[in-house]
């Protein structure tokens, strides 16, 4: 049955399907919350008036905004180079 | 085949299977930005459409796969009414599933319906078992799974992030984190499904003659048709399946949704990249439910999910059952008539009518919910 399953399976591939998705789909959903609580934490800071931990919230946000933006182009620049 | 009329008709039908298949499958890939009002309706749906539109244009693994790797194509020649049959097969299953509002597959159906009508045609020597089994139904049981894992890992991450945040600032980011996400699925649907009525014209080419089975290839022509009739499907509805799966399954918050929308579409690039035919409906109800299991387990209605489980359980063996009696109902006029698919057509065509007019009369489709 092992046997047969390694014939007919193609494991590389799925193995490929898994880690990507594992991997694309957990690094944009770090990066989007660490833009969403950088966004947020920013407004707080400049509402209390802290100019530069509100500069460095927005910079922390806007990194994670970078990141799922460079991972989505990534992604579709990977799916159109294959074919 | 060597007819250009039997040619024109399941074209034709290919192209209508697409659009049916936009009209019962995209609006999955919107329902949890409607149901978190993330999108309004009606732009959630015209975006939906346009980047299916789009996503057609990334990839043509798939095609490859449908066109070459389950049933034989050189024995597809044999039969013109193969081809056929299975689409008029999977279509029916899709109309049925749509009538009374169960998500099901059209891709699967399709596959289904091909399978059918093939081993009804020539038997077990026409279906490329390893194909089947390693490229659609494997990865058919690993893509939902995969889903309801990172949707799940990929909510809990975000509420360690963001728990001691203002909820307020924070549900607005993850709205807008669902207009991205939803739009990368609808690429994703699009570069997926749209692949597989690709697939079948492409078959249908070789059976013609116009493409040879040794070096194929997908025209231009195809690519830009598949893509229009899967974004007008798309647009054109879809509100009955949006209401299951937005709101039956699961009550979402913003960031359920984005983890939901960003896992979906995750695993079908993924798949697509490998030439993985899959359902966007499988892999995006995996999303929802890991979504909302790894808040609380409760929070899933499991009685609704295990409707979509039959629905998914049911779609290959009946749309091959389906596409398998279409396929005798052909061969009563003939081994290679025009006349059984041409019948075929007319009497789909006419129920399709009566089904849509009873549906007029009924009122309005579902809408998506208000609450």
């Amino acid at each position: 049955v092992s046997l047969l399953a390694d014939k007919v399976v193609e494991w590389d591939k799925i193995a490929q399907v898994i880690y990507s998705a594992l991997g694309v789909g957990l690094a944009v959903a770090i990066a989007f919350s660490v833009a969403v609580a950088g966004g947020t934490r920013f407004a707080e800071e400049r509402r209390d008036g802290d100019g530069i931990r509100a500069a460095m919230w927005a910079l922390i946000g806007a990194l994670g905004f970078a990141v799922c933006i460079a991972a989505i182009v990534l992604g579709i620049v990977v799916m159109t180079t294959k074919d | 085949m060597h007819s250009d009329i039997l040619l024109v008709l399941v074209v034709g039908t290919a192209l209508a299977f697409d659009f049916t298949n936009g009209f019962h499958d995209t609006a999955n890939v919107v329902a949890t930005a409607i149901s978190t009002r993330a999108l309004p309706p009606r732009f959630a749906i015209g975006m939906a459409s346009l980047l299916n539109f789009a996503g057609a244009f990334i990839s043509l693994a798939v095609a490859a796969t449908v066109a070459k790797g389950i049933v034989d194509p050189a024995i597809v020649t044999l039969e013109p009414a193969i081809v056929f049959s299975g689409l008029i097969g999977a279509i029916s299953w899709n109309v049925v599933t749509w009538y009374f509002g169960l998500p099901s597959s059209s891709s699967h159906a399709l596959i289904g319906g091909v399978v059918g009508a093939a081993f009804a045609a020539q038997g077990s020597k026409a279906v490329m078992g390893n194909g089947l089994v390693g490229k659609v139904i494997v990865p058919a049981l690993v893509a939902p799974i995969l889903a309801f894992v990172v949707a799940g890992i990929a909510i809990l991450i975000c509420y360690r992030i963001v728990g001691r945040l203002r909820p307020g600032p924070v549900g607005a980011g993850f709205r807008l984190g669902q207009v991205i996400s939803g739009g990368m699925l609808a690429l994703a649907h699009g570069t997926n499904d749209a692949q597989k009525t690709m697939g079948v014209i492409v078959l249908a080419l070789v059976a013609h003659g116009d493409i040879s089975s040794d070096h194929i290839h997908v025209p231009q022509w195809v690519v830009i048709s598949a893509a229009s009739a899967i974004a007008l499907g798309t647009y054109a509805g879809g509100w009955r399946i949006i209401k299951t799966m937005g709101s039956r399954i699961l009550k979402m918050d913003p960031a359920q949704g984005f983890a939901a929308q960003g896992s979906g579409a995750a695993v079908i690039l993924a798949a697509t990249h490998v030439g993985f035919p899959l359902s966007t409906t499988h892999v995006i109800s995996g999303g929802v439910m890991g979504a909302g299991a790894a808040k609380r387990i409760s929070a899933v209605r499991w009685g609704v999910a295990g409707n979509i489980v039959t629905a998914w359980v049911l779609t290959l063996p009946a749309s091959a059952a389906m596409s398998a009696a279409v396929y005798g109902l052909t061969r009563v006029f003939g081994v290679n008539s025009e006349a059984g698919p041409i019948v075929v057509a007319a009497l789909i065509l006419v129920g399709t009518v009566l089904l849509f007019g009873r549906r007029v009369r009924r009122g309005s489709p579902l809408t998506a919910p208000q609450t």
